[in-house]
């Protein structure tokens, strides 16, 4: 018996160097970040202040680390690092809804609570995922639903047909319908990725395989692109696109399948361009917008000049003029960051999504079976293309497309799915820590 | 005087924001640091020299109908080891369906394989006959027999993240 030993596995309740303890640490930085902001407004009178703001603030201090507490007695083991990063993204964005206009502040305040309690739900109920894999054909049925509805019953909203009104709040579907896409597809490219890797039939030496396989991936997704056209928010076309390109490669590792992707890609654009005059119009301002600064130009022309005047350490909080910018709440909250908080501030919110990103892809790297690990890397690109498609916009980097700042911008439905899209890869992360 | 307060909560309001985010990078570089460097329980008579720490292999039962092999039971493989139900194997099965040398595992260039020794009943990895040998990895389950072991790579997935 030599060379082998018994060994007991290793007691559980030994607190390692960095249990929930650094979440908690982390969660307390965020928090006091985010009372530091409400009463600076609060003390500010050139910024309405009102002292709901900084009750708000607490509230919301306290609701996290309420999560915090409930996770670390119900000895949750997903991700530490997920919850405070989000908690300051989520904190910049309420201050700066507070400063900008205490009425969306408010809202994105009840709307932040409402989050936190599906991200709670989510990291409860859905702990055992992996049931959510056998009910694909039943996402897809109701995702196409929920982006059908608005087209007939739909408001139009900044040039897009993609909500649905209910007196009090609104809602958009597509929204939610991207983490039902992306469950639909990590279900069935797990079930199938022996075979869309390897191909059954050959065509000129390429492997291919039968239509059968492919078929309904391609229809789903497809079908989902149309229907976002007709709502003409090509913004949530996009991120879509980009997350099916982005989980058909993390399955099959093949180069080919995203070529055949971006070369669909160019022909959609090249259509639309076309087709629709808001997409010539968005084309337009991004080559120059500075001949039309007085109409079609002046959204993005006001941002990059509130950007450009933040400098490196920016106006400071509440002394910038972001209320040229217009729709500054919701998509273009980032120019109103940069220029209060400047390039420091700018590219720390750019660095927090990066890191979160990186967990997202480190948590699928780590994840127990196809399914886990295609979910996970789903998520995480729907939420970095999101970003980056958003970000890039304001900065006039990429056209334009209207979509929110995940966990920023002001959006009662975009935040809510991006809790639930967090309480996932959470529970993605929580499989692969306590396995044995 | 008010002015000035103003003004240092604003900038604080930053600072705190730059602040977090470079604990955040730190508490994370010392999280990778300790996944690599973990230190082995026991280094013991260690032959395979290119697994060290954390990277150590184990078999831990997760099914047994035997008396002698409980559920949990782990084995640490810090060299290239023998299954069988010979008293010359490493891990030893008292199960009719194993035969005398059962199958090894041994280390070649920092990896696990897992072959087969022309066993009677067959060597599985998640249920699937062995015919030549493949590399295990963290989490493959192997059946010998009517015994199921797990493979265990990442060491510190028992402890850190507890």
């Amino acid at each position: 018996m030599s060379g082998v030993r018994y060994a007991i596995p290793r007691a559980r309740d030994k607190e390692p160097a960095g249990g929930r303890t650094v979440e908690r640490n982390l969660l307390f930085l965020a928090v006091l970040y985010l009372m530091m902001g409400m009463i600076t407004l609060y003390l500010d009178e050139s910024v309405a202040p009102t002292v709901l703001a900084v009750v708000a603030g607490l509230i919301v201090a306290v609701a996290f680390l309420l999560v915090h507490a409930y996770w670390k007695a119900s000895s949750f083991r997903g991700d530490r690092y997920l919850l405070p990063i989000t908690a300051i993204i989520i904190s910049t964005g309420l201050v700066f809804l507070f400063r900008l206009d205490p009425y969306y502040g408010l809202r994105q305040f009840i709307w932040i609570l409402l989050g936190l309690g599906a991200l709670v739900f989510t990291s409860r109920l859905l702990l055992n995922f992996r049931f959510l894999s056998d009910y694909k054909y039943t996402y897809a049925l109701f995702g196409l639903i929920a982006l059908i509805l608005p087209i007939f019953f739909g408001k139009v909203q900044g040039g897009a047909k993609s909500w649905l009104d209910f007196h009090f709040f609104q809602l958009q579907p597509s929204e939610f319908v991207k983490i039902l896409l992306v469950l639909f597809l990590a279900g069935y490219l797990a079930e199938n990725r022996a075979i869309l890797t390897a191909g059954t039939r050959n065509l000129k030496g390429i492997s291919l395989p039968r239509p059968l396989e492919w078929v309904p991936l391609v229809t789903m997704w497809g079908i989902s692109l149309l229907l976002l056209v007709f709502q003409r928010d090509l913004g949530a076309a996009l991120i879509y696109f980009g997350a099916f390109l982005a989980m058909i490669y993390a399955a099959t590792a093949r180069v080919a399948y995203v070529l055949s992707g971006l070369g669909l890609f160019a022909a959609g654009a090249y259509t639309s361009y076309f087709l629709f005059d808001h997409v010539r119009v968005r084309v337009l301002i991004w080559l120059n917008p500075w001949p039309y600064i007085d109409d079609i130009g002046y959204q993005i022309t006001q941002s990059l000049f509130a950007i450009g005047s933040g400098g490196i350490f920016g106006t400071g909080l509440g002394q910038g003029y972001p209320h040229y910018i217009p729709l500054v709440h919701s998509d273009f909250i980032f120019a109103a960051i940069c220029e209060e908080l400047g390039l420091l501030g700018g590219a720390g919110i750019i660095i927090l999504f990066m890191i979160l990103v990186y967990r997202g892809i480190k948590i699928a790297l780590r994840a127990r079976g196809d399914f886990s690990a295609l979910l996970a890397i789903g998520l995480t690109s729907l939420l970095g293309l999101q970003v980056l498609i958003i970000i890039a916009g304001v900065t006039k980097m990429l056209p334009l497309t209207g979509i929110t700042l995940p966990y920023v911008s002001y959006g009662g439905s975009s935040l809510v799915a991006n809790f639930i899209l967090l309480g996932l890869l959470l529970n993605i992360s929580h499989e692969a820590n306590d396995r044995l | 005087m008010f002015a000035v307060l103003l003004l240092i909560l604003r900038y604080a309001f930053l600072f705190l924001l730059v602040f977090f985010i470079i604990m955040l990078v730190k508490w994370m570089v010392r999280d990778l640091l300790m996944e690599q460097g973990l230190s082995p329980s026991d280094p013991g008579e260690s032959v395979a020299k290119e697994i060290v720490g954390a990277d150590m292999g184990r078999l831990v039962v997760i099914s047994s109908s035997l008396g002698d092999l409980d559920c949990g039971q782990t084995f640490s493989i810090d060299k290239d080891i023998i299954i069988g139900r010979g008293e010359h194997s490493n891990v030893t099965i008292k199960d009719t369906f194993a035969s005398n040398q059962h199958a090894q595992i041994f280390v070649k260039q920092g990896q696990y394989w897992l072959e087969d020794m022309g066993s009677t009943n067959g060597t599985f990895v998640n249920e699937v006959p062995v015919k030549e040998p493949v590399v295990l990895a963290d989490g493959d389950r192997l059946r010998v027999g009517n015994v199921i072991f797990q493979f265990v790579r990442w060491g510190h997935e028992m402890g850190l993240y507890n």
